[in-house]
């Protein structure tokens, strides 16, 4: 009755896959031996003395052998593995020293690809050796953003605390702090130069999450108590800004700003109101307007949700309670549409703190924010990256702590 | 022979929460077994285990015998007709009930013949293209249970199949379940919290309270002859009249007040004089008089007077503190036939209807 | 109990002082008329720039701000220029493949999040969401200092790199979102009907799925194309993407041809912006009709 050995495989399935995954792993063993003196010739730090020559050519024989080792032992295992053996403990074994042996391969032939490939070929075993299927799917993502994503964040904080060298690298021989006492204390200009910089990008982008709150919470109110077919029409219309490129859409602000643009032109030749043309572009009200322009949409959406799952009833029991409508909405609407005003205001002021979009395009570099500040030590001719770091892990942290408090507010006034 | 389905020692935790608390149950082939008990007993995670959904931290499971802890819900010869059906919203009726049959790997031919079959036998052939968003949910509990039975399988899982359904069709297809499981033979287990569906359909009940078994029986033994307070409590309405035990020989007799002194049916324990008692009488088996034609008769005082249809439901008082609910058929439709709130009345019941529990 | 509230109700403009009364009516008013005027305004604020961009691509004239006449010869210029067309090619490739990769892991993501339970879930769960609340220009930077310090040299390998981490983020929220509406038992009654996972994922999960596969591969694209932050950190020369160009154009001697080439992408990203929104809704409509 029971399909009694069909079971028993079903069970034994984490050690096929195991199985195949060594094997694979026994095969690009070998390739990657192939590519150790390839990487050799193309080492980029200088070569000085012929001990050096000598040190370094004896240490990738030994990666060499070891790749060797690796892909015989992985052969032999994939068979076992493949034969349905419940070895466990090894492959654990096998796994763990696979990584030691990719941290050993890019320390020695700095070839981070061939590194990476083989870590992550090793965290597949210890994946599959956890014999859950969640930690299977959310292994590829893992690496890629824990590679790619986090372990970047934390080079922000190591690169911050080295010195930039005269190639463009970071210099990481003699940590320090003078990145971050930099930043206080500048060296070669009076004032707290920086500082500034930063209370100045805080501040407007404050100013730009208070004025999309002010302009956003009417209009998502509407929105909300439209009729069911057109509210999806709005939406659509809000969520279309929301998805398109920021930088076009500051760049439409700029044909109608600019000297000879489109508003002058209509206020001097069809309206007749003015005489001379009007200096917009390049005034804090033209940064202004593009950050509220680019970032609306981000405030509006989250505070449609909460005010359209706002229950209809609390309004009308408000009212029965002799509250009018200016304390139904204090006393009321706005307490139970928090939420959304705090994740509004995230998604508003995070891309605000950061942008150098905005601030070049429409105040023609007169506003030097944070991004452009950060900007300008990477991509810029006289960059440094140090120094830059720095300013980047302190905005990060920021960010991260003002999420958090913002977060638990958030959650503290969530009612629902 | 083997049962066809034995559960043994089986316990399930979540965290510090015993779900299923060292459960054994043996239900027997070609039977309607249910599983009553209230929200959060532990029923459907007992289900759960059966067909594979969950994994038991102790105990094991045997099928015909053979023990199926180990193999996953897909492997496993069970089949289960869920609470809101399940049925796959992007498949048809048809596609919905051949599934099983696919994933077996059936010839085609017999595919399309097993299906007709089934959709014949609940009667939805007419609506084997229809997808399950169109269907009325009878029509998608019809098909549930096609779906389900298609594979015949060796026992059939039903977690409160009717609980979506109004009333009327509730009745109705509780008695269409029975007679499809006496026409195809296959063992059912059916979870329910709904007492009067498990009395109408069942074999046996097993009545299930914080993770255990607390009595399994046929449903006349589980009606009438509660072995605990919480069964009696849960199955039907029950008087519960707490007392100290004064004698027994061959009846028990309690004492409720000082001057109130009742007879009533012992139980299988042994008991010491003196100890605390509780005494379970169902509301209908208490009999109400307007005079005082039985010795043993109690003296009581009508509180309060519910007309119900069917009965009237009456709050007698008896001695000091006793209150005591007793439901009297109405056979007449004169008024004056009923007693009202005030008059005196004499109570009477057989004592095996009085049954003493200790908990 | 109703008629004391009723009666409270009918009696309160006796108790509430006149002003008040006055004050309500002004308010309620002023919300009647002033709540679609305030709408009216910021649809026009949101739209009128885009509006007048993509008029202004037609003109034939040099000067941005004055109409000189229709004409398309921006267009015929942006179409017969090898260095748009070029960036148009590096563009794509970056978005394809940065769509491929980020919706297969997006959706596993989604699924290992939602139906299955492991150790360090929320820790994974949270790292997810960072790139959503992290502001471009730190990934951008750190990703540039990342790259730089293990000697791998910037190309569009590594602007893809950067392009699947943000757009991974993106896909597993949509993925989710649609997951935790489908009702979980449909899994099990797959199982329950001899589907093994695979089976039961192909056959059941899957196509339920599609929508929301879709549509956010459909974000992503969006994304990736439109994206211009990340890109301009870590992307090799000669990698440009149009944005970037565009930013550049803008920058650095303004060519006239630009408002055409906004024009063409602001076209693109709309149009996959208004389909993916479309299939998030009927996917979600399915749903609620079952």
């Amino acid at each position: 009755m029971l399909p009694k050995r069909a079971a028993h495989d079903y069970q034994q399935r984490f050690e096929r896959w195991a199985g195949w995954v060594v094997l694979m792993s026994a095969l690009y063993g070998m390739a990657l031996l192939v590519r150790v003196p390839l990487l050799g010739q193309r080492d980029i730090l200088p070569i000085e003395t012929g001990l050096y020559r000598l040190a370094e050519s004896l240490s990738m024989l030994g990666v060499a052998a070891l790749l060797v080792t690796f892909s015989l032992a992985d052969g032999g295992l994939s068979v076992l593995l493949l034969r349905g053996a419940r070895i466990g403990y090894i492959v654990a074994g096998r796994a763990w020293a696979g990584i030691a042996l990719s941290l050993l391969y890019y320390a020695t032939l700095r070839d981070f690809g061939g590194a990476l490939l083989i870590g992550a070929h090793s965290g597949m075993l210890l994946a599959l050796l956890s014999r859950n299927s969640g930690v299977l799917l959310a292994y590829p993502s893992l690496v890629w953003l824990g590679v790619f994503f986090v372990l970047p964040l934390f080079g922000v904080v190591a690169a911050s605390l080295g010195q930039t060298t005269e190639l463009g690298l970071v210099d990481l021989s003699a940590p320090s702090l003078a990145n971050y006492q930099r930043l206080i204390m500048p060296v070669g200009v009076s004032g707290l130069v920086y500082v500034n910089i930063f209370v100045r990008t805080v501040w407007i982008a404050f100013l730009t999450t208070v004025i999309c709150m002010v302009i956003g919470y009417p209009f998502a109110f509407w929105i909300a108590r439209q009729p069911e077919r057109w509210r999806n029409i709005w939406l659509m219309l809000v969520m279309i800004p929301f998805w398109t490129n920021l930088l076009i859409r500051t760049y439409a602000w700029v044909i109608i700003l600019r000297r000879d643009g489109v508003l002058n032109s209509l206020l001097i030749d069809l309206l007749g109101v003015i005489s001379r043309p009007l200096d917009l572009l390049n005034t804090p009200f033209a940064l202004l307007l593009g950050l509220v322009y680019g970032y609306l949409p981000f405030m509006v959406l989250p505070l449609y949700q909460s005010i359209e799952r706002l229950d209809k009833r609390m309004i009308e029991a408000a009212q029965d309670l002799y509250a009018d409508p200016v304390r139904t909405f204090w006393r009321v609407i706005f307490p139970l549409t928090l939420p959304g005003v705090v994740a509004g205001s995230i998604l508003v002021f995070i891309p605000a703190v950061g942008t150098y979009v905005v601030s070049n395009v429409l105040g023609g570099g007169r506003f030097f924010l944070i991004g452009n500040l950060l900007e300008q030590q990477f991509i810029g001719a006289a960059g440094d990256k140090a120094f830059g770091a720095a300013f980047g892990a302190v905005l990060t942290v920021l960010m991260l702590i003002a999420t958090l408090v913002y977060f638990r507010l958030g959650r503290k006034v969530s009612y629902t | 022979m083997h049962y066809a389905v034995e559960l043994v020692n089986l316990t399930k935790v979540y965290g510090s929460f015993r779900a299923v608390d060292n459960l054994s149950l043996q239900i027997k082939e070609g039977e309607f077994f249910s599983i009553l008990g209230p929200s959060g007993c532990g029923k459907t995670t007992t289900l759960r285990l059966i067909a594979g959904f969950e994994t038991p931290t102790s105990g094991e499971i045997y099928l015909q015998g053979q023990p199926i802890s180990g193999v996953p819900a897909f492997q496993r010869p069970i089949n289960t007709v869920f609470q809101n059906y399940a049925l796959f919203p992007h498949m048809t009726v048809a596609q919905n009930v051949a599934f099983g049959l696919e994933m077996q790997r059936l010839p085609r031919k017999e595919i399309e013949h097993r299906v007709r079959e089934a959709l014949e036998m609940v009667r939805m052939v007419d609506r084997a293209n229809s997808r399950p968003h169109q269907l009325s949910g009878g029509q998608q509990q019809r098909v549930a249970l096609a779906r389900a039975l298609v594979n015949r399988p060796s026992v059939l899982l039903l977690d409160e199949p009717l609980g979506a359904l109004d009333l009327k069709l509730r009745k109705a297809m509780q008695l269409e379940l029975k007679h499809i499981q006496q026409e195809v033979g296959i063992t059912f287990i059916y979870v329910t919290h709904d007492q009067e569906e498990a009395l109408t359909m069942s074999d046996r009940i097993a009545v299930m309270g914080h993770g255990r078994v607390l009595q399994c029986a046929t449903p006349e033994e589980i009606y009438e002859r509660p072995q605990s307070r919480y069964v009696a409590d849960f199955i039907g309405e029950t008087n519960f009249l707490e007392g100290t035990l004064v004698s027994l020989n061959g009846t028990a007799r309690v004492q409720l007040e000082p001057d109130l002194c009742i007879a009533a049916e012992p139980c299988e324990r042994e008991l010491a004089e003196g100890s605390p008692v509780t005494v379970a009488i169902r509301p209908e088996k208490i009999a109400l008089s307007a005079t005082n034609g039985n010795p043993e008769a109690l003296r009581g005082t009508i509180r309060e007077a519910v007309y119900i249809g069917t009965d009237t439901r009456y709050v007698v008082r008896l001695g000091q503190r006793t209150e005591l609910v007793a439901r009297v058929q109405n056979f007449g439709t004169e008024r004056d036939q009923r007693f009202r709130r005030g008059d005196v009345v004499y109570v009477t019941w057989a004592t095996e209807n009085a049954r003493l529990l200790v908990d | 109990m109703t008629t004391e509230t009723r009666r409270i109700t009918v009696a309160s403009p006796l108790i509430v002082p006149r002003l008040a009364e006055a004050v309500r009516k002004q308010t309620q008013s002023a919300a009647r008329l002033g709540l679609p005027l305030i709408s009216i305004a910021v649809f026009t604020f949101l739209y009128a720039p885009i509006i007048v961009l993509v008029i202004f691509s037609f003109n034939s004239g040099t000067r941005l701000g004055t109409w000189e006449g229709f004409s398309l010869r921006w267009y015929e210029r942006v179409f017969s220029s090898r260095e748009w067309i070029g960036s148009l090619q590096v563009t794509l490739w970056i978005a394809v493949f940065s769509t491929l990769i980020s919706t297969v892991l997006g959706t596993l993501a989604g699924l290992a999040l939602e139906r299955f339970r492991f150790r360090g879930k929320s820790a994974y769960d949270g790292m997810l969401y960072l790139p959503v609340i992290i502001p471009d220009i730190v990934m951008a930077l750190s990703l540039l200092l990342f790259f730089s310090s293990v000697n791998v040299s910037l190309s569009r390998w590594t602007v893809l790199i950067g392009h699947v981490a943000f757009n991974t983020a993106f896909v597993t929220v949509i993925i989710r979102a649609r997951l935790a509406s489908l009702d979980p038992r449909l899994e099990e009654a797959a199982a329950d009907l001899y589907a093994s996972p695979w089976q039961a994922f192909w056959r059941v999960t899957f196509p339920l799925l599609r929508p929301a596969i879709l549509a956010g591969a459909l974000m992503a694209f969006t994304m990736s194309f439109d994206e211009f932050v990340i890109t301009s950190f870590v992307s090799g020369q000669g990698d440009t993407t149009l944005p970037v160009k565009i930013y550049s154009s803008i920058r650095f001697g303004l060519k006239p041809e630009v408002t055409a080439v906004a024009s063409l992408v602001l076209l693109v990203s709309v149009a996959l912006v208004v389909v993916s929104l479309l299939m998030q809704r009927g996917g979600k409509a399915q749903s609620v009709r079952h």
